[in-house]
């Protein structure tokens, strides 16, 4: 008796803290989309939505109600199963991510030894999504779409996690929670000052790994139409841009987690400014994920759209050798602590 | 522990399942979306055995990557190509002969032999190193066999390219 009631209440534990989380990253979701609107806008001399509620602000729930009311067209030429499964296997995916994501000292769905490679695993798996939605469509843009997505993501895995190597060996730990606290106790503080080039690294990555601007040529208008989400209308295309946006979300967060020191602040700057030491753990990472966010944004207005083959170029030609050089110099920084 | 079997059990009928799909699929854009479930499938073989690192290695490695390079040829070829696989049933009960009778014979001296009494089965289903022992100590013949067998495709591979290679020059 005991048992099942010790069973039952880690069970509604665990819903309860799945709800918090899913609701809290689907809001955030629906209101970047309002956020990235309003600031292209401004970057580029407009206002962005101003119709819907006061400055609006109502924008994303009207078109989530205008996307769930829409018919669901299937064309013709479709693999219909694969076609209704590849934008779940996109959203699942973006969103199982989450679960082994700290973002409390205290706070995670599922604390995981293996957090960063779960983290790896879901991400590679979730790209099935876009390869399969691209050749189910029937159409040869979708087809084209999902070809270059395969390649890029390929691609882009090789150097995300070279760069996340120099991370772990530096904390000696695959835990997010660990590479955190090694962060707080170092003398950087933040993994980023001395993984500058790992982090650069990561960040373009990250960019291309959620296939966003510059490297939306999965996507790209001029030459696709919109790529694997041509044949796309309705809810099934609201859920590839929600997988896209958590997808964003999680890159965010595991920046911050593994080169800004999540939750923490280093000692350095509580010392200088000891001010800062009342803010809350969870708002100083929200925080800096809001700041990356912003910087998604921000580069998706500033930035031109690559090649096809200055996007290979960038990965094999220089991401790759930085993320070596990088896992080269952590080694010898390493080694240099332990003698 | 019973829940534990019973998740065995569950697994297990799960890749008999995909096993037989991939078999009975006649496209071969499904038949590799088997084979990617078995992939994965694997992976939780993998953490159900408390080896953590080799299920994230196998989903990141074979499910996240190779299968993924699979999938990019596949895309190159026609649609017609794909779909409508004939298979040479003639040729596929010779060439399966072979595996299904090596098969029935591990199985029936497995039946014969039993499981050592020395080997609790909670070890051998929780215990990715009690499982090794087991296979490499009391079950050699049948490992040395798997593994032989398991050589046929790469030597196939070898004379089928020397042929091509022959055909070619000539």
């Amino acid at each position: 008796m005991a048992l099942s009631e010790g069973l039952f209440w880690a069970i509604f534990v665990t819903l309860l803290k799945i709800a918090v989380v899913l609701g809290i990253v689907l809001l955030h979701a629906a209101y970047t989309v309002y956020a990235e609107r309003k600031i292209i806008g401004r970057m580029q001399a407009r206002l962005g939505p101003m119709e819907v509620g006061p400055y609006g602000l109502l924008q994303p729930i009207a078109d989530l109600v205008k996307l769930l009311f829409k018919e669901d067209i299937i064309p013709q030429e479709a693999h219909k199963v694969i076609f209704q499964m590849a934008p779940l296997l996109v959203l699942v995916f973006a969103i199982t991510n989450l679960s082994v994501i700290p973002f409390h000292p205290s706070f995670s769905i599922a604390d995981v030894n293996l957090g960063v490679l779960v983290i790896l695993a879901f991400a590679g798996l979730g790209t099935y999504g876009i390869i399969l939605a691209g050749y189910s469509s029937g159409s040869k843009y979708s087809l084209l779409g999902g070809l270059r997505s395969a390649a890029q993501i390929l691609s882009y895995e090789i150097p995300l996690g070279l760069s996340l190597a120099g991370v772990i060996l530096y904390a000696e730990s695959f835990r997010l929670q660990d590479i955190v606290a090694s962060q707080a106790n170092s003398l950087f503080g933040m993994n980023v000052i001395p993984q500058i080039l790992g982090f650069i690294v990561f960040l373009i990555c990250a960019f291309a790994e959620t296939n966003r601007a510059p490297f939306d040529l999965p996507e790209a208008e001029s030459e696709l139409v919109a790529g694997y989400i041509t044949e796309y209308s309705g809810f099934r295309m609201g859920i590839f841009f929600l997988g896209e946006y958590i997808s964003m979300y999680v890159m965010a967060l595991l920046i911050s987690l593994c080169y800004f020191g999540g939750w923490t602040l280093p000692i350095w700057l509580t010392t200088l400014l000891p001010f800062i030491k009342v803010i809350p753990p969870t708002l100083i990472l929200i925080l800096k994920v809001y700041f990356f966010i912003f910087l998604f944004i921000w580069v998706r207005a500033t930035f031109p759209r690559y090649r096809f083959d200055q996007l290979m170029s960038i990965s094999w030609k220089v991401l790759i050798p930085l993320a070596l050089l990088n896992f080269l110099w952590i080694a010898f920084l390493k080694w240099r602590m332990l003698t | 522990m019973i829940e534990r079997a019973i998740a065995l059990l569950i697994l297990t009928g799960l890749f008999f399942i995909f096993t037989l799909l991939a078999f009975f699929f006649r496209h071969l854009v499904y038949q590799f979306l088997c084979i990617l479930v078995l992939m994965v499938l694997q992976g939780v073989l993998y953490l159900y055995l408390n080896a953590e690192f080799l299920g994230a290695i196998q989903v990141i490695v074979y499910a996240g990557a190779v299968l993924i390079m699979f999938l990019f040829t596949l895309f190159l070829f026609p649609e017609e190509e794909l779909k409508h696989l004939k298979i040479d049933l003639k040729n596929l009960k010779y060439s399966s002969f072979l595996p299904v009778a090596l098969f029935i014979f591990l199985l029936l001296s497995v039946l014969v032999k039993g499981i050592p009494e020395s080997y609790q089965p909670r070890n051998i289903y929780f215990d990715l190193k009690e499982i090794s022992n087991l296979l490499f100590n009391e079950y050699w013949l049948a490992i040395f066999l798997l593994a032989f067998i398991l050589s046929f495709p790469m030597v196939a591979l070898y004379v089928f390219f020397k042929r091509e290679e022959k055909s070619g020059s000539s």
